[in-house]
Parts: C-alpha cells; structure tokens; sequence
C-alpha cells in the first residue's frame, strides 16, 4: 500500500523535498513508518527526535496501522504568530 | 472565521468586515515580524504552513473559544511567505457585547495559534543567512 509523508519547516530543508511516498505492505504501523524516516535520512536525526507525526492531519498512536492512501507528515515544533 | 493569506493585512479592514452595531468591545492582537534577535540584524521573517492541517486546528480553536467564552466574533489572518520587519504577520479580532473575559479570550486565542498551529517560522538576515526560528512561551 502507498503512503505519503510531508516534510515541513526544518525538516524540509533535511530532505530537500516536501513529500515523498512509501509503498509498506498492509499492517504497517506508525511506528514502522517513522523507522524508514529516521533510516532514510540519518542526518536528520536531531530534528526527527523533536518532530510528531500526524495522519491525515490527526496525532495517532504510533502502535496504530497505516491505510492505503494515509498521508503521514513530519511536524518539527511549530513556531507561528 | 480563519484565513492565511499571502498579502499584506490590512487591520482596519479587517475590522470594517467583521464589526455590527452590538459590539461594545472589540479587542486585537497584531502580531509584528521584529528585529529583536539579539546582534542580528533581520530583513524578513518568513512563515511556512501546513494548509489543510492549520485551517483544521483553527476552526477547532474558534469552536473552543467561542464554547467556552461569550464571544459574537472570533477572526484570525495569518500572513505566509516573507513578512518584512514591522509588518503584520497575525492578525486576532474578538468582537463582543462587553469586555468581560475578552481580554483572557484574547490571550488563550494567541496562546493556541502559537502553540497549535503548524506554522513554521524562519528569519531571513541582512547578509543572507537564515535560520529557523522557535516560539518562546
């Protein structure tokens, strides 16, 4: 199954790219998901350590599955206003 | 009401377009990009958002404040993209009957646009360089 992960803010600039996409196979945990970021881009690893991740724009458990079509996003600590 | 916007904000706008007759108070917050950071000197700050994530968190915001206080309106703007220094880069207008728990509405407003929000911040300097930045609560 295909899922989308955004990267924002600090973290885009890590990966040079705003969004990229996994194909896991089914009962792909949260948890699993952000072990292929953390793997994927190891320089990253100090800002991944403060970032959360959101599903479909809601914070989830990371023992929760993922679904075909879930959108993943790495969120570092937010800094508006 | 909530809108990101790319271009200036236009405060006394703004309040033209939410203000009725039965508001005896209305409160704002403008938020300005600064140069405050110590022995920087700071051209722009420029704001990133997660869309559909922000519009999401703020309507949640606005259906917290207004279940919890008596408030008529609730508008927020956000500005994204460079903001130069002395800008606005958020914009709060709580309009109501009385200032009795205004100003405090106002204040947790701000408080969980800061905090919710996934809105990202970076400095833009004179000589080139950038940096991002953090909220300081």
């Amino acid at each position: 199954m295909k899922i989308k992960v955004l990267f924002f803010g600090p973290m885009k600039d890590c990966t040079n790219i705003s969004s990229r996409e996994y194909d896991v196979h089914e009962s792909f945990t949260l948890a699993n998901l952000i072990g292929f970021v953390y793997a994927d881009y190891p320089e990253a690893k100090d800002v991944l350590d403060v970032c959360a991740f959101v599903v479909n724009q809601e914070f989830s458990e990371e023992s929760n599955p993922l679904h075909e079509g879930d959108e993943v996003a790495v969120l570092p600590p937010v800094s508006g206003g | 009401m909530f809108r990101l916007v790319a271009d200036p904000i236009n405060f006394q706008q703004e309040y033209t377009s939410i203000k009725k007759p039965e508001y005896g108070c209305v409160l704002f917050f403008l938020g300005i990009s600064r140069n405050a950071l110590e022995d920087s000197s700071v051209k722009a700050l420029e704001y990133f958002a997660y869309e559909e994530m922000v519009i999401k968190k703020a309507n949640e915001i606005e259906l917290k404040i207004k279940g919890k206080y008596p408030v008529g309106e609730l508008l927020i703007v956000h500005r994204l993209g460079l903001v130069p220094v002395m800008e606005l880069s958020l914009l709060v207008i709580i309009g109501s009957g009385h200032r009795l728990q205004m100003f405090e509405a106002l204040e947790e407003s701000v408080d969980l646009i800061k905090r919710e929000l996934p809105i990202w911040k970076k400095a833009i300097y004179k000589n080139g360089e950038t940096e991002w930045l953090n909220n300081h609560f």
